[in-house]
């Protein structure tokens, strides 16, 4: 018997190690050499990291969550966006409004480079633009550009150029529209539309080495795929003094762990990629916390309820379930990630109006709502309610997984049962999107463009539904929300606008077609020495204009773990994680 | 007799059989004993201050889940779904491995349909043509084809050889397309013609995937059965296949069937927490220990009791079953 | 013996094609659309549709089906990166062509190349560690049978056997990377040092989870092989015990210890998925669980035919070498 003792041990031992939990102490930050000195210096490489990795550098192929932030360093555009989400000029120096909102002309700044060297002119900006909107390119954006002149005609392939973009001598562009489009310049703020350099040539192709005129270029073989990439600084960027990094390098597919050793460290310079416990843990450390900071919300988490089956039909069981969500029990299923949300548009999004009376858990109002539906119920006794289980769809690992199972608690106090129905992410997005198929789905909305038009336009508006690629998951129709949509998308003077908006935004709260849940945050810690930065309201990670104060002493490393660590493991250390 | 008195004498039997006992008894009374329910989150107490949580207290045994249940009644309830999903999935794949096993050995070296060679050359010719020609010259040779397995040709071409295609020659290929087939993509395939995971897809894709080494042993076994006295001498006397088959062939299999059956459930359950690391495990709210290790994983660092907890129950289920397994070889073949 | 050896050639080429052929259909009826796994799950339905005619989703199955199986294999000129041919394989005029990805825009037959080798080290390293540790300790076991060495190296490989591979790679990695840190917790590194550095920790899983079922193996057929004749004959000769053992015994009980190396080291070409999962080894086992989760088909039929001629090349070798050594079987 006495194997079975060993073996026991050994399990035991076994199981104390994988129970140990990861040891408390954070090390301590690496301090900035210069504190006090609010002087930009110049040189040094920042290092980042991520969990995912990118596949293709290409403003007209921007297929990864990762690609923009690379994106953002080789690429500079007519415009872009401030610190606030703004639209401001950038290769433009100005533009001019003209035929009441149907024609913007540029003027771009003389003399800007390439990175290859050559001079950026209007024709370059004319030749990206159909670069990327001519249908051979994987262009996942396009559509957002349909407003302008002659984007039909070169998608159906009735034309090869696009008549609406013109050169008007070396430096003006002209870009006319079909209609009215207040949403043609925060769209333009994005990378899709970017000049290129003339090595792209008038068409897309897989194989192209990029090359732009933003602050950062790719010299060959700077990017070994799927394991790091390394962009160094373009000396003839158009800002003068700018940018002040002689590198920025960024590793793919690192472990969360990893880039935690290494950032504790200084081998990583910026972190966003925590574990819920190590987030919590940053966040707590009084010598951490002041280097950490949340990013700006843009991504709203919902419960989205098809209007077109029973028992969603009936705007009073969505008002139900609306109220029924108690959101701030959602949030703890990752609180260093989630807050509690009401409305449709995060607050961080331009345009957006955190003062909205937004949906909100009220058991007793949602009670009230079941009744009048037609389905009393009773939580006494437990009678009552919807008498039929609710097909829920959602997809595996993920964070609905979790969403779902607090919802069916919340939702079983009103008389709502939920019939969970998981499926791998494809079909998920299959079904979701299909019409007549999901009673109740997961949903959310991650901002593409700083604009309430991209949150509610796509998921609202009737235009949206469509019986197969349906991004109006919740098959929602309301006549006055689509007249105040459409009016709001032509509407140039910003405070109309906001009040169109607003409106809209409280008929989406009353009526519930989405009964919102959660935006999620993401928190950025970086390092003492990292100066002049600042999380972006739309660009993660925006480190172009950074810079680093780091002593010579701060070396990068990994500290060796010596033999104490080991006799702590077989010791079996308990206690708290 | 022998085998008991073995049995009693084995320490892998006992000790396994004390462990699956002890699982058995978890499972049958522990959502019993269980002080919570493991479908309620409990926000009031097992939060903890630093919104993470709490670990094993008074309270919650082996502490919360990710979204504050306890996790005891959960894995007490899980057993349940554990154990039954590990036996049912087990008896799937026995049964369909045995049927095709014994079928297999019993016909091996028997005479088949015999396909003419010219009719094999044919079909690939089809294949071929349609693949680079186009339809009409593949249309042709699969006319030819049809034609070649006319009986006044086929007979003449009989000389020429060709390919037998006899039961146990069909299913031993059919057992080489199903390993070589790659596993994500059948469970995938599979829930997607389910629309959704159940238990009762798992339980099809285990007992789909889970037969094919038994149906290998299981025909061994009958190759060296089918050629003993007592069965020629059935078949002598003039017996129907099936009724040989189980009335000697199978009683004379079923010892090494129950070592593989017990060892399978073991497999099973591991199997089973695989599918839940693939993504294809059981829908929420339902535990599985399988589903919750999956969860537990991307936890360690900030609640390790969500990992420990189910893993130490995976090895110890498999461990038993194992063991049972190991004593009762031991038993039936010494 | 020729004819047995074409006869099973055939078998492998028709078991190759039937796999191919089922998990293309399969992964072309699976009700998801890869072009909407490309455009994101925000695109609008027209640049969805667009993607999708880019990709040639919407041409019926049998369409697609005829062209894979031209493009698999065709003539082409010998020069490689020709114009239409960039995705292809080449070996002189023969091409092996199998699309491109349609998530990472690349030819899968480029992607394939390599992901294979790291596959292939992961499994030889794998491989050698399970039959190292297996042959050892079974050895180990058989010569002190019935004693506590013997119930300890049993238990050892019950608790091996009963634990799956990722436990086993979740404990080394918590273990020797997390909390240790002598080893990276995943990834392939950059230079060959962090590659080689990288193989340890999924090199020692999946042998640890192999070497359980090597031990019992070995030391089941040793302890048949030291109770025979011959084993008698030479201790009395004067052999030395360890002369005996390594020399005749262990000779005799390796031939079918390598029928299993072999057909082990075939399943472990395929990519082991979740090993490759839990240490992110960027090998055909990851590549095929991210291809199938991206819907990504060409890719999907990259791997499962690498995988079918890998588990069927291997078990014909195995076949080949049990013919070559025992005549009875090549009458089959």
């Amino acid at each position: 018997m006495r194997w079975t003792r060993d073996a026991a041990r050994a399990v035991a031992i076994a199981c104390a190690a994988v129970g140990l939990g990861c040891a408390g102490e954070l090390e301590p930050p690496v301090p900035a050499a210069h504190p006090d000195d609010p002087t930009p210096r110049r040189g040094g490489v920042l290092h980042l990291a991520s969990f995912a990795d990118m596949r293709v550098i290409d403003p007209a192929n921007i297929a990864d969550g990762l690609v923009p932030r690379v994106n953002q360093a080789i690429f500079a555009g007519l415009v872009d966006y401030d610190g606030s989400g703004r639209v401001v000029p950038d290769l433009a120096e100005r533009w001019e409004v003209l035929d009441g909102g149907r024609r913007y002309r540029f003027f771009l700044r003389a003399g800007v480079r390439f990175h290859d060297g050559e001079e950026l002119t209007a024709d370059d900006v004319v030749r990206s633009m159909e670069r990327a909107l001519h249908p051979s390119a994987p262009n996942p954006y396009a559509s957002f550009y349909e407003s302008i002149v002659g984007f039909a005609e070169i998608q159906d392939k009735k034309s090869e150029a696009l008549a609406g973009v013109t050169a008007e001598g070396k430096y003006v562009v002209d870009v006319r529209l079909k209609d009215v489009d207040a949403t043609f310049l925060p769209a333009l703020g994005l990378q899709v539309l970017r000049p290129v350099c003339k090595s792209a040539g008038r068409r897309y192709s897989d194989t192209w080495q990029p090359c732009g005129a933003g602050p950062f270029k790719l010299l060959p073989g700077g990017w070994d795929k799927g394991r790091q990439i390394t962009l160094v600084r373009h000396d003839g960027y158009f800002r003068p003094g700018l940018p002040y990094l002689d590198a920025i390098s960024w590793s793919f597919l690192v472990n969360t762990a990893t880039q935690r050793f290494k950032f504790e460290t200084g081998a990583l310079d910026l972190l966003q990629d925590f574990r819920q416990a190590e987030l919590l843990r940053f966040q707590r450390d009084p010598r951490w916390k002041p280097l950490g900071e949340y990013e700006a919300e843009r991504q709203v988490g919902a419960e989205s309820m098809n209007t077109e089956l029973a028992p969603f039909d009936n705007v009073e069981i969505r008002r139900a379930v609306a109220a029924a969500i108690d959101r701030d029990h959602i949030r703890l299923i990752r609180p260093g990630n989630l807050r509690a949300a009401g409305l449709p548009i995060p607050p961080a999004v331009l345009g957006a109006n955190p003062s909205l009376p937004g949906q909100r858990y009220d058991l007793g109002a949602a009670l009230e709502h079941m009744k009048k539906a037609g389905y009393p119920y009773d939580p006494a006794t437990g009678r009552g309610g919807y008498p039929h289980p609710i097909r829920y769809v959602i997809y595996r690992q993920g964070l609905s997984e979790y969403t779902v199972q607090l919802l069916a608690q919340d939702l079983a106090k009103i008389g709502l049962r939920l019939d969970v129905q998981v499926v791998n992410y494809p079909s998920y997005l299959a079904i979701t999107h299909r019409r007549g198929k999901a009673q109740m789905t997961s949903a959310g909305w991650q901002q593409d463009y700083p604009d309430p038009s991209d949150f509610l336009d796509p998921l609202f508006h009737s235009r949206a539904i469509n019986d197969e690629d349906s991004n109006n998951v919740a098959f929602y129709k309301n006549p006055r929300l689509d007249a105040l949509l459409d009016r709001a998308r032509r509407e140039l003077d910003p405070p109309t606008r906001q009040r169109l908006y607003d409106e809209a935004q409280g008929i989406v709260v009353d009526e519930a077609p989405w009964a919102f849940t959660h935006y999620y945050r993401w928190y950025d810690a970086h390092q003492a020495y990292v100066r002049g930065y600042k999380p972006h309201p739309v660009w993660t990670h925006n480190v172009s204009f950074s810079w680093l104060d780091r002593g010579p002493s701060a070396q990068a490393g990994l500290a060796p773990r010596g033999p104490s660590t080991v006799l702590g493991l077989l010791g079996g250390r308990r206690g708290a994680p | 007799m022998a085998v008991t008195r073995r049995l009693k004498r084995s320490v892998s039997f006992r000790v396994g059989l004390v462990l699956v006992a002890l699982l058995v008894a978890f499972a049958v009374l522990g959502p019993v004993v269980a002080p919570r329910d493991p479908f309620t989150s409990d926000f009031a107490r097992a939060v903890s201050p630093d919104e993470m949580p709490v670990g094993p207290t008074r309270d919650f045994w082996l502490g919360a889940d990710l979204i504050y249940r306890d996790q005891f009644a959960r894995l007490a309830l899980g057993a349940r779904y554990s154990l039954v999903i590990g036996v049912v999935a087990t008896l799937l794949a026995t049964s369909l491995g045995a049927l095709v096993g014994v079928v297999a050995g019993y016909y091996e070296g028997a005479r088949g349909v015999r396909v003419g060679r010219a009719t094999v050359v044919a079909l690939a010719a089809a294949f071929v043509a349609w693949i680079y020609v186009g339809n009409a010259p593949a249309i042709a040779l699969a006319a030819v084809a049809i034609a070649s397995t006319l009986p006044p040709i086929a007979k003449r071409a009989e000389r020429l050889g060709g390919v037998e295609l006899d039961a146990d020659g069909v299913l031993m290929r059919a057992v080489d397309v199903l390993l070589a087939f790659p596993f994500l993509l059948l469970v995938m395939a599979i829930g997607a013609a389910f629309e959704r995971t159940s238990p009762a897809t798992i339980l099809f894709v285990l007992g789909v995937t889970g037969w094919l080494g038994t149906a290998r042993v299981v025909r061994a076994k009958v190759m060296q059965i089918r050629h003993l006295e007592f069965v020629t001498a059935a078949r002598s006397l003039g017996q129907s296949t099936p009724r040989i088959l189980l009335r000697h062939v199978l009683p004379n299999i079923s010892g090494p069937l129950v070592v593989i059956a017990t060892v399978s459930v073991a497999q099973m359950i591991l199997a089973e927490s695989v599918l839940s690391y693939l993504g294809a495990g059981m829908e929420p709210p339902t535990p599985t220990w399988g589903h919750m290790l999956f969860e537990g994983q991307d936890a360690y660092t900030g609640a390790p009791w969500l990992l420990w907890a189910p893993a130490a129950l995976i090895l110890a289920s498999v461990l038993g079953f194992n063991l049972l397994g190991e004593g009762l070889r031991d038993a039936l073949d010494a | 013996m020729t004819r047995f050896v074409a006869q099973r050639l055939a078998w492998a080429i028709f078991v190759v094609w039937a796999t191919a052929s089922i998990a293309f259909v399969t992964s072309s009826v699976l009700p998801s659309d890869p072009a909407r796994m490309v455009a994101g799950p925000q695109a609008r339905p027209e640049d969805v549709a667009r993607i999708r005619v880019q990709l040639g989703l919407d041409q019926p199955v049998w369409v697609r089906y005829r062209l894979f199986f031209r493009r698999l294999v065709h003539l082409g000129p010998a020069a490689e990166k020709a114009k239409d041919h960039e995705t292809c394989g080449t070996l002189a005029w023969v091409h092996v062509d199998l699309g491109k990805s349609y998530q990472q825009r690349r030819g899968v037959v480029a992607i394939l190349a390599d992901r294979l080798p790291r596959t292939a080290s992961l499994a030889l390293a794998a491989v050698l560690v399970q039959a190292a540790i297996g042959v050892a300790s079974g050895t180990f076991a058989a010569t002190r049978r019935g004693r506590p060495a013997d119930h300890l190296a049993v238990a050892a490989s019950l608790v091996g056997v009963s634990a799956p591979t990722y436990l086993i790679g979740l404990l080394l990695q918590y273990v020797l990377a997390h909390r240790l840190r002598v080893l990276p917790l995943d990834g392939f590194g950059q230079t060959p040092l962090e590659h080689a550095q990288s193989l340890v920790l999924p090199a020692l899983t999946l042998g640890i989870f192999g070497a359980s079922y090597y031990t019992r193996l070995v030391r089941d057929e040793m302890i048949t092989e030291l109770r025979k004749d011959y084993v008698r004959t030479a201790r009395a000769k004067g052999v030395s015990r360890v002369g005996v053992v390594v020399r005749h015994a262990l000779r005799n009980a390796l031939v079918p210890i390598v029928t299993v190396i072999g057909l082990d080291l075939g399943a472990l070409l395929g990519g082991a998925i979740v090993t490759e999962q839990v240490f992110r080894w960027p090998g055909l086992g990851s590549l095929s669980v991210t291809a199938v989760l991206d819907r990504d088909g060409p890719v999907i039929m990259g791997c499962v035919i690498v995988t079918a001629v890998a588990v069927v090349t291997l078990s014909l070798v195995v076949d080949l070498a049990y013919a070559a050594l025992d005549p009875r079987v090549r009458k089959r």
